[in-house]
């Protein structure tokens, strides 16, 4: 992933689990710029001599690749803004036989939760708030950056709601 | 509602006054109180974050000790994979 797209940040639940008690998963999500083809191509055209990858073209904005029997998905939601400051803002964590990776910041993560509840309803509330709390309990969670990233993406009054205590 | 479009009134913690929100259409009206309400009401408690930091919490790293994140996710894929691989997700811890 650092080759094509070495601003990634990994999302979704296992990137969740670094901020909350944890939840079985089975998938790896990584949020990158599936925006810029001719990357995404090389990526496809790579990955694809090794493992599964669906779709099979550019233009979409997710995609699956299994590997050793793991779920990795490649996602940019659509209303949802890759910037400067969320890759500055990305957490290095390190993990025992795996090495180094990065995993998008608590404030972030709960704000692409409050995006995805539009569609997937209370579940993904649920997980934004669990990231809030328990974030909140290890003074890792900046309220002001997290209202920031709702309002571009539309979801601020949803995100000013999840604040309450 | 204001004819077929929904709005709410929330306190704006950034600008520290009251600001009046665009929700969507009048249709959209009931998901959005529904997901305005849960995420008001819903609470993790005390109890859980306590036994969140004394039993998860790298605290040189501050984020849960990666050890059980990886467990969380060896666990995921061998339960999918002893349910023929149907499931879309498990349940919790």
């Amino acid at each position: 992933m650092e080759r094509f797209y070495p601003d990634y940040a990994i999302i979704g639940r296992f990137a969740r689990n670094f901020y909350a008690p944890p939840e079985t998963t089975l998938d790896i999500d990584f949020l990158v710029d599936l925006g810029d083809y001719e990357r995404l191509a090389e990526l496809i055209e790579y990955a694809s001599s090794q493992y599964r990858v669906t779709p099979g073209d550019v233009g979409h904005w997710q995609y699956t690749v299994i590997v050793s029997g793991v779920k990795v998905d490649l996602v940019h939601p659509p209303s949802f803004k890759l910037t400067q400051e969320a890759v500055s803002r990305r957490r290095l964590v390190r993990i025992g036989g795996v090495g180094r990776v990065y995993v998008a910041s608590p404030e972030d993560l709960a704000a692409l939760y409050a995006v995805s509840s539009k569609q997937r309803g209370v579940k993904d509330v649920v997980k934004a708030k669990d990231v809030i709390a328990y974030s909140r309990a290890r003074g890792d969670f900046d309220e002001v950056y997290f209202l920031r990233r709702c309002a571009e993406s539309g979801v601020e009054h949803l995100c000013a709601a999840m604040l309450s205590r | 509602m204001k004819g077929n479009y929904a709005y709410v009134t929330m306190w704006d913690r950034l600008s520290k006054r009251p600001r009046r929100y665009y929700l969507g259409r009048r249709e959209e009206a009931g998901k959005w109180e529904e997901l305005l309400t849960f995420a008001r009401e819903y609470r993790v408690s005390d109890e859980e974050v306590r036994e969140y930091l004394e039993y998860y919490l790298d605290e040189d790293a501050n984020t849960t000790k990666a050890e059980y994140v990886l467990l969380s996710l060896s666990l995921g894929v061998e339960l999918w994979g002893s349910s023929g691989g149907t499931r879309a997700h498990s349940g919790r811890r």
